[in-house]
């Protein structure tokens, strides 16, 4: 059978979870949330926390049973063994049984993928390496810092050569150094085509490896695509402005602009010559002659540009725009536990 | 499987690099340790034991006589050496009537053993015509242990019939080579039985049933709830492994942490029972399984409130509660059994004419009232005592029975019991003055003559009844016996000097001695008397021996000897014809009575224990095993067969009624007369239930049965400890007519599977519903 293009397909995903007997609350923690991951790419879940992204994760790895709505992993049930078979996972709060070494802990997991001994063996060697532990792999694992602690849990993941490989908060409590470590290890994933489901909510992170990004918040999916189109998409995410820098001195940026339309005039650098003050202002660019009119203006008053930048809007005000739209959306809700 | 090997694998290495399991050894270790220099040894030693005085009161009765200068030479020679501590109690007693503790006078007795100073001619003018003291006698050098052995048999023959004779071996219980205590009245190989049918499984029941199951169930606790860490959990279920399975593969693995703990102190146990006290009894290595299989019941309490509440402290809890509600249970089953079922468990059974009248284990004697449909209580409710009898005199138109107090395994000194004489009420005649009698609830019964000392049997003989003594075989004269009560009337109320003579027949007066006065019959003893009353068959250590009556003299014409170990505990039952011989767990031995002959062991019974054997004046012989089978021998067929009765395989009693019809006493209070030649019921009695009984029927028991039952699993342990070659622990022949409950060894395992398997379904049923 030819498998499909799609290693995640989630369909009308709703899980809600009760507590207590007597009085129960109830929390959707997954509202109708449809999304589907291509084979090959590095898909990024983005939400604040709460927002439901490792209870997908759970779902899709069969921890939790939803309460309606489908998901497949790589053209399998999720949550079947078959599909588990291909996965990789690395927990958030990854804690290991303290009365392991590195080692054994990597032989254990390995065992429980159904892997031998030699099999595990052929592959160790390189995956220390990998994740850095080199050298470190005998050394129990009680006394293993955070961040060993997490690439021990990706060279576990990666122990199989799953085809699908989910990492909940991969670097989370891991320093700059580390991070960037885990980054060249997602790097090399997707060099090597493999499909890397990333649930983080370290923005950077996600735009700097992910090809796709979804956001959630509250439950729901709130936006999907890539990053760029995601921006896009979003209403305040570009302006018609272009941001100005010149040298000079403010009256004679505003002698120069008398006839154009701009504004927001503030001082960026102010220089002990005029040669040395930076100016900012903004240019409206609706019409692109008005533009050309302000660049003409100020090389006619021999006044030098020092940078011009049309505005886009970040991954980050996206983000922040969504959620908190979704959460002004939600606090106005007053049910969210009936 | 692979992956669930792994996690099996995981647990295991997780046990062994936790210190806990280390500890745990070391724990068992430091046990076997200790307990390896504990051992027994076996001695040449004439010392007094508690048991060796048979008559203790006589004795000191004998010696306060000496002390006034009355009784034998011998007895006052014997006073004359005491220590003057001992004598001055003695004097106490006489004045403030004191009780004096038996191991006192051994004490006293044993410090005159090694007195040179002992034997006097005059005193004791037959001991050098013994043979066994002659040369002891005559020997001016003895050795230490030739002087104890010539003192003990002097204060033997100085109280005839009160001392038990020495063997010349005792056995000492010894640590690193030690003796603690003095000897213990037990032969080595008695000893080891009680070891292993008594003591092992006090130590298995209460050290490892108990003790190591609390520090089992709290070391696992954790371990079900571990496997819950947030950031481990998760891990686990996204490899391809069920989570069902998953959650037994960890339930197996705590198992398997407890099951190195128990093997390893188990085989240590059965290594030091082995060397150390040569009992080499693979019952030890069998409670292996059967205590992990208690862990596991404990253990499936504990994992499925792990899975609910995720914490350890919360299992051992809640683990206890279960525990606790379990002991209660059983406890109150245990009591409402013991109380219903074993206490007033049928002895015997008796018919005379047409009133059914049984003993019971509580020493009681009852009548069947058909009005009522009930058994009463009739001479009395004297509980804690054996009843011994009951015989009934056609001449007298009285019962006779005895009610000595009953020491299992012939532990403790035997006191005098006094022979009791009852009317039954339709059978009471209110002009008998035979003795002063009183008018009791429903009948009539008085205190007759005291028994000879140590009696074991009370039997019916002729026109007479006779009793057995290990001194020998003494008949009931109801003359004499009068005689000694007009005696008593006249000197009632005197001095304690007085009472002595009161209180006693003298000897011969009211049973007169039919063996030879110095033929003594060695423990373990039972007597059988022909039908006919043409012989008499005693079975004594070993050896039947037939006596044939002469006048008032019982003759021994001839003897066998069985081959059988020493001390083994028999019954014996004969017709005219045929003698059967029962020893303790074996095959019967069927002996010709004329030839006195072995026939042939009786194979189609097997190994067995038999309680009761009776006899028809047709030769049938019916035998009762102490598992509740009756089996009858019939000469024409010669062979034994199981009659299907009702009853049969729970029965408690039988007995021969006049026409030949069997009497079966069954099911704890039924009773059936059958016809054996027709196999039909001729009549039952079947008593109403009480309330009690009701309670116990309808409620507890039935709560009992769907209620898991631990505790029970050490009836299995007892079961698997229980050495065939011990059945039925006895030493004498009355420890073979203790109460029985039929109960099968393997029930509590089948039945705690059940609640194993409902516990590890709901466990798995609710892990596969929870989200995790």
């Amino acid at each position: 059978m030819q498998s499909s293009a799609t290693a995640i397909d989630v369909t009308d995903l709703s899980k809600t979870y009760r507590e207590g007997l007597v009085f129960r609350k109830v929390h959707n923690a997954l509202s109708h949330v449809s999304l589907s991951v291509k084979r090959g790419e590095v898909f990024g879940l983005l939400g604040p926390n709460g927002a439901g992204k490792t209870t997908l994760i759970k779902v899709l790895l069969g921890i939790l049973h939803p309460n309606q709505g489908s998901a497949t992993v790589l053209d399998l049930p999720a949550g079947s063994k078959s599909a588990r078979r291909k996965i990789g996972y690395l927990p958030e709060n990854l804690v290991f049984p303290r009365h392991h070494t590195g080692r054994s802990a990597l032989y254990f997991y390995g065992r429980l993928s159904e892997m031998t001994d030699s099999q595990i063996q052929a592959r160790e060697s390189e995956l220390w390496k990998i994740v850095g532990l080199k050298g470190r792999e005998q050394e129990p694992v009680r006394r293993y810092s955070k961040g060993m602690r997490q690439r021990l849990g990706l060279a576990q993941a990666m122990l199989h050569d799953p085809d699908l490989m989910v990492f909940d908060e991969p670097t989370d409590g891991l320093d700059p150094m580390g991070r960037q470590e885990i980054r060249n290890v997602l790097d090399q994933l997707k060099e090597r085509g493999k499909t890397v489901f990333l649930n983080s909510h370290i923005l950077q992170e996600v735009e700097l490896v992910c090809d796709r990004v979804a956001i959630m918040a509250t439950g729901k999916l709130r936006g999907i695509g890539t990053i760029d189109e995601l921006i896009e998409s979003h209403p305040h995410a570009s302006k018609s402005t272009v941001t100005v820098e010149a040298i000079g001195t403010m009256a004679q940026l505003q002698e120069a602009t008398r006839d154009c339309a701009v504004r927001d005039f503030s001082v960026v650098l102010d220089g002990v010559e005029d040669a040395t003050s930076v100016q900012r202002f903004v240019v409206d660019a609706t019409d692109q002659a008005n533009v050309d009119k302000v660049i003409d203006r100020l090389r006619e008053n021999s006044i030098s540009i020092y940078r011009m930048q049309r505005y886009r809007a970040s991954l980050e005000q996206v983000f922040m725009s969504i959620v908190g739209a979704a959460n002004s959306t939600h606090s106005n809700t007053p049910n969210l536990f009936k | 499987m692979k992956p669930y090997y792994a996690v099996l694998y995981d647990s295991f290495q997780e046990s062994v690099r936790s210190k806990v399991l280390w500890i745990l050894l070391a724990a068992w270790t430091l046990i076997l340790a200790a307990l390896f220099p504990l051992s027994f040894s076996r001695g040449e030693s004439y010392a007094f034991t508690f048991a060796d005085i048979e008559n203790p009161r006589l004795v000191l009765d004998n010696l306060a006589n000496a002390s006034a200068g009355k009784g034998t030479r011998a007895q006052r020679a014997v006073f004359a050496k005491l220590d003057e501590e001992f004598k001055s109690i003695l004097v106490q007693r006489q004045a403030n009537k004191r009780r004096i503790f038996t191991g006192l006078l051994t004490d006293s007795f044993n410090k005159l053993l090694t007195n040179k100073e002992l034997y006097d001619k005059e005193a004791w003018p037959n001991a050098d015509r013994r043979k066994d003291m002659k040369p002891l006698i005559e020997n001016e050098n003895r050795t230490a242990a030739e002087l104890e052995q010539l003192n003990r048999g002097l204060i033997n023959l100085a109280f005839p019939g009160s001392i038990r004779a020495a063997t010349g071996q005792a056995t000492w219980i010894t640590y690193a080579g030690i003796k603690l205590g003095g000897a213990i009245p037990l032969s080595e190989r008695l000893l080891k039985g009680v070891i292993e049918s008594a003591f092992i499984p006090l130590v298995m029941r209460f050290g490892l049933g108990i003790g190591a199951m609390i520090v089992a169930i709290i070391i696992t606790s954790s371990m079900i709830p571990d496997m819950f860490q947030t950031g481990s959990l998760h891990l686990l279920l996204s490899k391809p492994l069920s989570r069902n399975l998953l959650f037994l593969t960890k339930f197996l693995g705590g198992c398997i942490f407890v099951a190195v703990n128990i093997i390893y102190l188990l085989v240590g146990l059965y290594l030091y029972a082995g060397i150390r006290l040569d009992i080499w009894n693979t019952g030890i290595l069998w409670c292996i399984p059967i205590f992990i299989f208690t862990f596991m019941i404990f253990y499936s309490v504990s994992a499925l409130v792990g899975l609910i509440w995720k914490n350890p402290i919360i299992c051992v809890v809640i683990t206890a509660l279960f525990a606790g509600i379990c002991v209660c249970v059983g406890l109150i089953h245990f009591y409402f059994d013991l109380f219903l079922h074993v206490v007033p468990q049928t002895q015997r059974i008796y018919a005379v004419n047409d009133t059914v009248l049984l003993t019971t284990q509580q020493g009681r004697v009852q009548i069947w009232d058909d009005q009522s449909k009930a058994w009463k209580s009739a001479y009395g409710d004297v509980d804690g005592q054996k009843v011994m009898g009951l015989v009934w005199l056609e001449n007298e138109k009285a019962i006779y029975f005895a009610r000595p107090r009953f020491n299992p395994f012939g532990m403790g000194g035997n006191q005098n019991a006094k022979l009791e004489f009852a009317r039954t009420p339709e059978l009471a005649d209110p002009s008998d003055k035979t003795f002063s009698s009183k008018i009791w609830e429903d009948s009539r019964m008085d205190s007759g003559p005291e028994l000879p000392s140590d009696p074991i049997q009370i039997f019916r003989w002729k026109d007479s009844l006779a009793i057995l003594s290990e001194s020998g075989v003494f008949r009931f004269n109801p003359a004499g016996a009068a005689q000694a009560e007009e005696r008593k009337a006249a000197l009632g109320g005197l001095s304690w000097l007085g009472n002595i003579g009161a209180t006693s027949a003298l000897p011969g007066e009211a049973f007169v001695q039919m063996t030879d006065k110095n033929w003594k019959l060695p423990k373990p003893l039972d007597v059988a008397a022909s039908p006919s009353f043409q012989y008499l068959l005693t079975y004594s250590n070993g050896k039947v021996c037939r006596w044939k009556s002469d006048g008032d003299k019982l003759i021994q014409e001839t003897e066998i000897e069985l081959e059988l170990p020493g001390e083994t505990v028999a019954s014996i039952g004969t017709s005219d014809k045929n003698c059967i011989v029962c020893p303790n767990g074996m095959k019967p031995i069927l002996i010709d009575v004329e030839t006195m002959q072995i026939r042939r062991k009786l194979d189609e019974m097997g190994e067995l224990t038999v309680k009761q054997i009776v006899a028809d004046s047709s030769g049938c012989l019916v035998l009762l095993s102490t598992d509740g089978t009756i089996w009858k021998y019939e000469p024409g067929t010669d062979k034994a067969t199981q009659p299907s009765l009702v009853g049969q395989g729970n029965a408690h009693a039988v007995s021969f009624a006049s026409d030949g019809q069997l009497w079966v006493a069954h099911s704890f209070k039924k009773a059936d007369l059958w016809d054996l030649a027709a196999n039909t019921s001729k009549r039952s009695l079947r008593p109403s239930s009480s309330i009690a009984e009701l309670i116990f029927t309808y409620g507890i028991s039935p709560f009992y049965e769907v209620n898991p039952k631990p505790a029970a699993v050490y009836d299995t342990i007892s079961y698997v400890l229980e050495n065939p070659k011990n059945k039925t622990l006895a030493v004498n022949r009355a420890d073979l007519e203790a109460a029985t409950i039929k109960t099968d060894p393997w029930k509590p395992i089948w039945t705690n599977s059940l609640f194993i398997a409902a516990l590890l379904t709901l466990s798995c049923w609710y892990l596969s519903r929870q989200d995790l």
